[in-house]
């Protein structure tokens, strides 16, 4: 690591600017994880200093679309918590093995390993026909990252490693390719899946939701926004309907915790009342 | 002593010295401490178990947003980069490796030398990669307490070979000497 450190006023100030002619809000994302972001991004692209940065973000588009890239966190595993997919499948999807319809949401992703083990573990219980998913991300160039679907070859000893705790025996070349230096998941897979550019925050979401993966995302938001982004989510799905946050993070909000049932602990998925 | 939180990084090799240390602290030792340990990341429960066997402390691996208290100490958690922040809480994310290690060692020593500035002690342990160097030299540039263990001591001296050579070290002790001084910070 280099350094290179701003101060909280910068940071605000940087904030602000995106706020009022971005519009989007960071004012209330994790403070310490957010500075430092930005500070690789400043590292990276050579800014000097926060007012350098801010003019480049306001007089350069592109400029703004790689900071938005890098900002929001895009760093997953294919099925990441192997448990975690194991018991989704258990409590959750093979719930709907009857359902005409499942609609799932996938909101604020930034990086696609998520929805393709989603995919993946719907294909192999021969559920892909009847779900709808809906992904969105803040980012434009996520989006695409995400319907391009490769992912480097040296990222996926972990992924393998990953799938075999969760279907021994099973090989994870069966959904993607070699191509060079990079893996391509089988984007056939995709025809039931629309990938939005889309606030979260700021947009109507309809509230129709069997439901929503957001796994590691309230990490990156204060306590303020986090309140915010639970009673969204509350909103957004169906009564009966399913949540799952990340192992570490909780929901023990007044009014949210008791919309909702414990279904894992562990795994942390819950059920709306 | 104005020194209110310590922070304790380590990696290969530090297993033992972390036990002995936590064995050794009484139980009215009440700063909070933060251990952030390179571990297997896909290996969730065990280690807390292992760690606490002979420890006067709890330990425990902290959710998301939990506050900090005295009397704790905090494991960062397996394939999660551990965050002190300011408003005493724990952040956790999944950012990617640093120094091919999450948690990284380095992202909880410098938000905690952020944070805590002069009430900080950062103490590094035998390792074999060089995470930590920055983190520590984080440590000293906000006014904060270093002490490396003496590499001679070390069973890889990687880590700490490479924060003495990082920044000025305020003390380089072996593993009884560390423990000699965290049990006389509270007298």
């Amino acid at each position: 690591m280099n350094r290179l450190i701003i101060g909280i006023s910068e940071l605000k100030s940087l904030i602000l600017n995106i706020k009022t002619n971005k519009g989007i809000d960071f004012s209330n994302y994790a403070l310490s994880s957010l500075k430092r972001r930005v500070e690789s991004f400043m590292l990276k692209f050579h800014s000097q200093n926060t007012e350098e940065l801010i003019h480049r973000i306001s007089n350069d588009q592109n400029f703004y679309e790689l900071f938005l890239k890098d900002i929001l966190v895009n760093s997953t595993e294919l099925f990441r918590d192997p448990d975690f997919w194991k018991e989704l499948k258990v409590y959750v999807l093979n719930k709907f093995k009857f359902s005409e319809e499942i609609q799932i949401l996938i909101p604020e992703c930034n990086s696609g390993e998520e929805l393709y083990t989603l995919l993946i573990v719907l294909d192999q219980i021969n559920m892909l026909d009847r779900v709808k998913i809906f992904l969105t991300s803040l980012s434009p160039l996520n989006i695409e990252k995400i319907k391009n679907a490769t992912i480097e070859l040296k990222k996926m000893e972990v992924n393998i490693a990953n799938f075999e705790r969760y279907h021994e025996n099973g090989n994870i070349f069966d959904f993607f390719i070699k191509k060079g230096s990079v893996v391509k998941f089988n984007t056939n897979l995709f025809s039931n899946v629309e990938m939005v550019h889309h606030n979260f925050f700021k947009d109507e979401i309809p509230k129709v939701y069997n439901l929503i993966l957001f796994r590691n995302k309230i990490l990156y938001y204060n306590q303020q926004l986090k309140a915010e982004a639970l009673k969204k989510l509350s909103q957004s799905l169906k009564p009966g309907g399913f949540l799952a946050v990340g192992i570490k993070e909780t929901i023990e909000f007044p009014g949210v915790e008791r919309e909702f049932i414990v279904i894992s602990e562990s795994e942390k998925i819950f059920k709306k009342q | 002593m104005s020194y209110k939180y310590i922070i304790i990084g380590g990696s290969a090799g530090s297993f033992q010295t972390i036990t002995r240390i936590l064995a050794s602290l009484p139980k009215t030792f009440n700063l909070p401490l933060f251990l952030c340990l390179h571990r297997l990341k896909h290996v969730r429960s065990g280690f807390v178990e292992a760690l606490s066997i002979k420890s006067n402390i709890k330990i425990i691996e902290p959710n998301d947003k939990e506050f900090i208290r005295q009397r704790k100490a905090y494991l960062a958690p397996a394939n999660y980069h551990m965050y002190i922040e300011l408003g005493n809480s724990i952040s956790l994310s999944t950012e990617p490796a640093i120094n091919h290690s999450r948690p990284s060692i380095d992202i909880s020593f410098a938000s905690a030398a952020y944070t805590y500035k002069s009430k900080l002690i950062g103490i590094l342990l035998s390792g074999a990669n060089k995470d930590g160097a920055y983190g520590i030299k984080e440590v000293k540039e906000h006014g904060g307490l270093t002490i490396v263990q003496d590499p001679e001591e070390c069973q890889v001296k990687t880590m700490t070979s490479a924060a003495i050579k990082a920044t000025q070290i305020d003390h380089i002790l072996t593993s009884d000497k560390i423990i000699d001084f965290l049990i006389n910070l509270k007298k």
